[in-house]
């Protein structure tokens, strides 16, 4: 008589094992509750027993496949040499291995949440970034998402890329923004930042620290991160009707790269010496463009992007998920205004803030361009 | 108080109840290997001395509570084998309707209650139980089974000393396997469990948990205290699980030298050497015993097999106690 072996539910988060070695060979006899193969689950290296005694006649898979849960590996049969059909389909009644069905169907489709599996770790990065899960590529044990996975869905010029990278970068900006424009209530208010004092303290600046020069996107995180902290309710997130306000004004800052962009966080851009602050924005956005994102430890409630360095003239953008807000930056112009009975020479930069009517409103926007103009002036 | 001596047919009883809890969570492991029944699940192959031996010595209307390890409890306490197998299987028809499964073995109507799986967490029940006999005078004592990790929950602690100034009716029963899941108890105490007992002001004695009739003969004489208004009893049974903490554990944390050895203490082997040697036995007798037990088991899959599965509109029901 035939019996069909199977990889038993081993694993305590996963329904798979991967096969270690084999203990008996074709032709080799077993006694029941005898180990016939060695496999590797999520957590341990152990063995799988026979529930029969009888010959080992066909081994199904090989070492270093990994198999699923309830899947043959083997077929025994009571003597050496009697004749056996190579049906495997398991005959008992076999139990679906418990949330295999959902996780499956969780990895393959882009649904934004969906039960996915991921390392903690993983979990709070992509939380951290706004990544939806669903939409990274898993490379960890039977497909679990790591930290590594996150990253690399995220710089999407990654070194150690897979085939379908790019095409998983654009899938997960899809989902994102299309997340974000369907959910969020945007609206949109706009202003002329006068960059003058700005730019008269970054001409200074850069003059006197010609290995460490200022940007105009630094000026406006900076400036930005500075006003967002006198703008408690734009700094404070809003859940399940709980306010949690916000000790650091962190920024979000949009870094363009070959093939889309990064969201690299940073932290409270106002709050430490100008040189330390501009060495943590190069670093933040050289090593997200290397690829060797890590994960910070804060969660921006304010985004930055900037197109001014293509002559935009304005913009508005889509507010990345967990952000209560977004500041578009167009390029600097200068223009002539009238003020105070004259014609004066302004340098300015329209910028447009989408934000997230659930959390702050019209007058909190304008009030928070209001301070960002104060740091503005007083870098 | 001296014991009575056991008959030939409560002996040969007490074996075919250890062969039934030990064929049992062979057949478990053997239906869990065929994909046949789901779920992960602890057993306790090598500990059927403990259950056997404790169970034999309650009586009907007594209580008792159990571990994450239930399996042989519940067999030994006396359910029927058919209504544990349908609840591994989550049929209906199972101990606890199919919605309890491995971990929540027991019924109360039978005198187990369905197991608790937190650890340490069947003491306090038990001592309520024990304290409602008291306070309804009933005749009655309640056993707890824990391991030995429960002993260094803080619950053990409130609950023996509650126990204990209140001579409530309870024996508190430690199956010491010297692993709390994979942790060696040496490794977290410095005092034998028993010697806790001193603590409390109660008796406290250690017991070869392989010999079914030494379990049997101390919970006797402790049951005998608690009947008689003479308060609680710790013991702690010396015994060995011979398979992993869970079937997805392969238990590498112990040195094979060690498991063989406790192998070679095997409770049921020891009975029958023992018993052979004294003639109760023969290999006959052994033979029809297995036979007997098989059919049972065989009996007890068909059942649980072929019984429904719960309903979904069953699923808020049994949650209160109206």
């Amino acid at each position: 008589m035939k019996h069909v072996i199977i990889m038993p539910d081993l694993g305590q988060t996963s329904s798979e094992a991967k096969i270690v070695s084999w203990l008996k060979q074709p032709g080799d006899k077993l006694a029941m509750g005898e180990p016939l193969l060695e496999v590797e689950t999520d957590k341990a290296t152990m063995d799988v027993e026979a529930y029969v005694g009888g010959f080992l006649r066909r081994k199904l898979a090989n070492e270093g496949d990994m198999v699923a849960a309830s899947n043959p590996v083997a077929i025994l049969t009571d003597t050496l040499d009697e004749e056996f059909d190579e049906d495997v389909k398991a005959k008992s009644k076999s139990v679906a291995p418990l949330g295999t069905t959902e996780r499956a169907q969780a990895t393959t489709s882009v649904s934004v949440s969906g039960n996915v599996a991921a390392l903690p770790a993983a979990r709070m990065m992509a939380k951290q970034l706004g990544i939806d899960l669903s939409t990274v590529r898993g490379t960890g044990p039977q497909g679990l998402i790591t930290k590594a996975d996150v990253e690399r869905s995220v710089s999407q010029g990654g070194k150690a890329a897979a085939p379908n990278h790019e095409s998983k970068a654009r899938e997960a900006m899809a989902a994102l923004t299309s997340r974000s424009k369907s959910t969020i209530p945007h609206f949109y208010v706009t202003l002329d930042l006068d960059m003058a004092a700005a730019e008269g303290w970054r001409a200074r600046w850069n003059q006197s620290h010609p290995e460490l020069k200022a940007s105009v996107n630094d000026c406006l995180a900076r400036a930005a991160s500075a006003a967002l902290a006198d703008s408690p309710r734009l700094n404070a997130r809003v859940s399940d009707g709980k306010v949690e306000q916000q000790s650091t004004a962190d920024v979000l800052v949009v870094v363009g790269v070959d093939s889309g962009l990064l969201l690299v966080p940073v932290a409270d851009p106002h709050a430490d010496a100008v040189e330390s602050f501009l060495e943590r924005m190069k670093t933040a956005q050289s090593s997200a463009k290397d690829g060797k994102l890590h994960a910070a430890k804060v969660t921006p409630l304010l985004a930055i992007s900037n197109l001014g360095m293509f002559g935009v003239r304005e913009f508005s953008a889509i507010i990345p998920p967990g952000c209560n807000a977004i500041l578009a930056a167009g390029a600097l112009r200068d223009q002539v205004v009238w003020r105070n009975g004259r014609a004066e020479p302004v340098s300015v930069c329209t910028a447009t803030v989408s934000a997230d009517h659930r959390a702050v409103d019209g007058i909190a926007v304008a009030q928070f361009l209001e301070r960002m103009q104060f740091h503005l002036n007083s870098l | 108080m001296t014991l009575p001596l056991l008959t030939k047919e409560q002996k040969l009883g007490m074996y075919r109840k250890m062969l039934l809890c030990r064929m049992f969570e062979d057949r478990v492991n053997s239906l869990f290997l065929q994909g046949r029944m789901p779920g992960t699940i602890h057993q306790a192959q090598g500990q059927e001395a403990c259950a056997v031996g404790v169970c034999e010595a309650l009586r009907e209307g007594d209580m008792l509570t159990s571990t994450h390890r239930p399996h042989e409890h519940a067999v030994a306490r006396g359910i029927p084998v058919k209504f544990l197998m349908a609840e591994l299987f989550a049929k209906s028809t199972g101990c606890c309707h199919g919605k309890g499964g491995s971990m929540h073995m027991g019924d109360a109507d039978r005198g187990m209650l369905p197991a608790i799986a937190i650890v340490g967490g069947g003491i306090p029940l038990a001592t309520g139980y024990a304290l409602s006999f008291k306070y309804l005078k009933k005749p009655n004592i309640a056993a707890c089974f824990f391991g030995d990790g429960a002993v260094n929950e803080g619950i053990f602690h409130e609950t023996v000393n509650m126990a204990a100034i209140w001579n409530l009716p309870v024996l508190f029963i430690c199956e010491n396997n010297k692993y709390g899941a994979s942790t060696l108890i040496d490794s977290v105490m410095k005092v034998k469990v028993s010697t806790r007992a001193s603590a409390y002001g109660i008796p406290g004695s250690t017991i070869d948990g392989n010999d079914v009739f030494s379990v049997y003969q101390a919970t006797m004489a402790a049951g005998e205290r608690a009947r008689t208004g003479q308060g609680p009893t710790l013991l702690e049974l010396e015994t060995y699980r011979f398979a992993g903490h869970s079937r997805s554990d392969p238990g590498h944390y112990r040195p094979k030298e060690e498991v063989a050895e406790w192998k070679s203490k095997d409770p049921i082997t020891r009975f029958e050497t023992h018993y052979l040697a004294e003639g109760l036995l023969t290999s006959e007798v052994i033979e029809s015993y297995r036979a007997s037990v098989e059919l049972e088991l065989n009996d007890a899959v068909e059942f649980a097999e072929s019984s429904p599965s719960p309903l979904p509109e069953e699923c808020l029901a049994d949650v209160y106690v109206e």
